[in-house]
């Protein structure tokens, strides 16, 4: 056991943009919705980012998540969950994103030395795991004794400066205006991360208008991210 | 007989409605070997529309009733069997009212056997003011069978006063025989939640086209059909190499019904080797 302030350390670690978790790369569907909406204000951008930490975090990304940080480190429990992600994960770019982004975040951890992180690669490395970003958190997480509550706010609040660096690349959002973003976010990541989870909790999604930009987005000519 | 959906629980109100269809060839024909239809759902005579698929089977399904009600449990079972074809569709939108804080559920089990072909193609819910309406679908898909399911809701507010639907979800899960995953699909939103989801759009369906590989139409072809209609629509490979998977938002249920229409077309056409006629509605 570690005490609850390296808990707390390592919380903040995982969730600080400066971890090479390979995040940079992936838009979340962002990039899509951009170019669908020219026009997007930063008001509809704002409730843009609620309604995936809204419809799809807290019912899919957060329930794979917490499925994985208890499957105890079981690697078959672990490829079940990723399977289940994968079958749910209907847009062919969320889906190899959320697999790539899963190997990046396991190679950091390998690299440094995360002895759970290792196996976890080999049983991607060997078909055993598809390694989605969602469950290869939670297992790595739990490895790294992070609180479960926590664990849920770094997953929450990834995805939320995900969603706000990626716009802010495309410069769609100024760095300042993300930031104020991101704050307005922080009551709802609470406010998610705060209500129960049901056991057999399914995965779950609805934010078609993400799905249909990102969809669409596959097939431009000229990407800055992979989804 | 197959047997019917699992029972449900007893409501003070709304009613329990079955539907079984059992769909065979013979004589070189698509045929209803069985068919058991609770009020208030209807089905047509069997239509064969389509000259160059004269073994194509076609029925309507209807609501005798006037849409979906609170507490309605509703289940549809469909079974096709090897290398039989059908195409089962509703005649129009269905309305669904208030669902008074129990809601309605309808609920489809669906077997396609091995070269067969089954399209379920129902016109958009209309989604009136406190409804509340749950759908789920469960299908056994051979690996050289076609499966193509497009449902979808649009929100109506009669009198404009602002209110919403309660909530709308949906749940498609699809297997193959042995039982491996293809892929689920589940969601659920509130109404007052629906504006960011769909893109300031106030109507949304999918189309799951689950077939082999060389009988799928290219996605940009779905999506581009789709948008001609005044829909905007995005098209991707299924999971697991099942088929393609068709997200269509529109700004009202007319635009919506026509994009699923068009879309189901292209798919069939796809699968099917010929173009279909239209479905008169």
């Amino acid at each position: 056991m570690i005490t609850e302030m390296l808990a707390l350390l390592r919380a903040i670690w995982q969730a600080d943009a400066a971890f090479p978790s390979g995040a940079f790369a992936f838009s979340y569907g962002i990039e899509g919705a951009m170019a669908l909406r020219r026009d997007m204000s930063l008001c509809e951008f704002e409730r843009l980012c609620a309604a995936v930490l809204r419809q799809r975090w807290a019912s899919y990304d957060r329930i794979a998540l917490l499925r994985a940080f208890r499957a105890k480190a079981d690697i078959a429990a672990l490829a079940t969950i990723d399977q289940e992600v994968e079958a749910s994960t209907m847009i062919e770019a969320l889906r190899s994103g959320s697999r790539r982004n899963g190997a990046s975040f396991l190679a950091a951890h390998a690299r440094l030395g995360q002895p759970f992180a290792l196996a976890l690669r080999d049983a991607v490395k060997s078909s055993t795991c598809l390694g989605h970003i969602a469950v290869m958190q939670g297992a790595v997480w739990a490895a790294l004794q992070l609180d479960e509550r926590h664990a849920e706010l770094c997953s929450a609040y990834t995805a939320a400066s995900g969603l706000i660096t990626a716009a802010v690349r495309l410069g769609s959002v100024g760095a300042l205006q993300g930031q104020a973003v991101l704050q307005g976010l922080l009551p709802l990541i609470d406010e998610l991360v705060a209500r129960p989870v049901a056991e057999h909790a399914e995965l779950e999604s609805f934010i078609p208008f993400l799905d249909v930009a990102t969809a669409r987005h596959a097939h431009a000519e000229l990407r800055l991210f992979a989804n | 007989m197959r047997s019917l959906l699992p029972s449900y629980s007893v409501s003070e109100t709304g009613r329990a409605a079955e539907a079984a269809l059992s769909v065979d060839l013979a004589g070189g024909r698509s045929v209803l070997r069985r068919q058991h239809v609770g009020y208030p759902l209807h089905v047509t005579r069997g239509f064969y529309l389509d000259a160059l698929r004269p073994d194509l089977l076609t029925l309507y399904l209807q609501s005798a009733s006037g849409g979906i009600y609170a507490g309605d449990r509703i289940a549809l079972d469909v079974v096709v069997a090897r290398d039989a074809a059908f195409h089962l569709t509703t005649q129009a939108a269905t309305v669904v009212h208030d669902g008074r804080g129990i809601g309605a559920v309808q609920r489809q089990t669906v077997n396609v056997d091995t070269g067969a072909f089954c399209a379920i193609t129902t016109d958009p819910y209309v989604l009136f003011p406190g409804a509340s309406l749950a759908l789920e679908t469960t299908a056994v898909v051979a690996a050289d069978a076609v499966l193509c399911v497009a449902d979808g809701f649009a929100m109506h507010d009669p009198r404009a006063n602002g209110r919403a639907f309660a909530e709308v979800s949906s749940r498609l899960r699809i297997v193959r025989p042995d039982g491996r995953l293809l892929l689920q699909d589940a969601g659920r939103i509130k109404g007052d939640q629906l504006h960011d989801a769909l893109g300031a759009r106030t109507a949304s369906a999918s189309l799951v086209l689950i077939a082999p590989t060389d009988r799928l139409p290219p996605p940009q072809t779905l999506h581009q059909v789709a948008d001609e209609c005044g829909a905007l629509a995005g098209a991707s490979a299924a999971p697991n190499a099942a088929g393609l998977v068709l997200r269509i938002l529109a700004p009202d249920g007319g635009a919506l019904s026509r994009a699923m229409d068009a879309a189901f077309h292209v798919a069939a056409q796809a699968a099917l080797g010929v173009k279909l006629a239209r479905r008169r509605k």
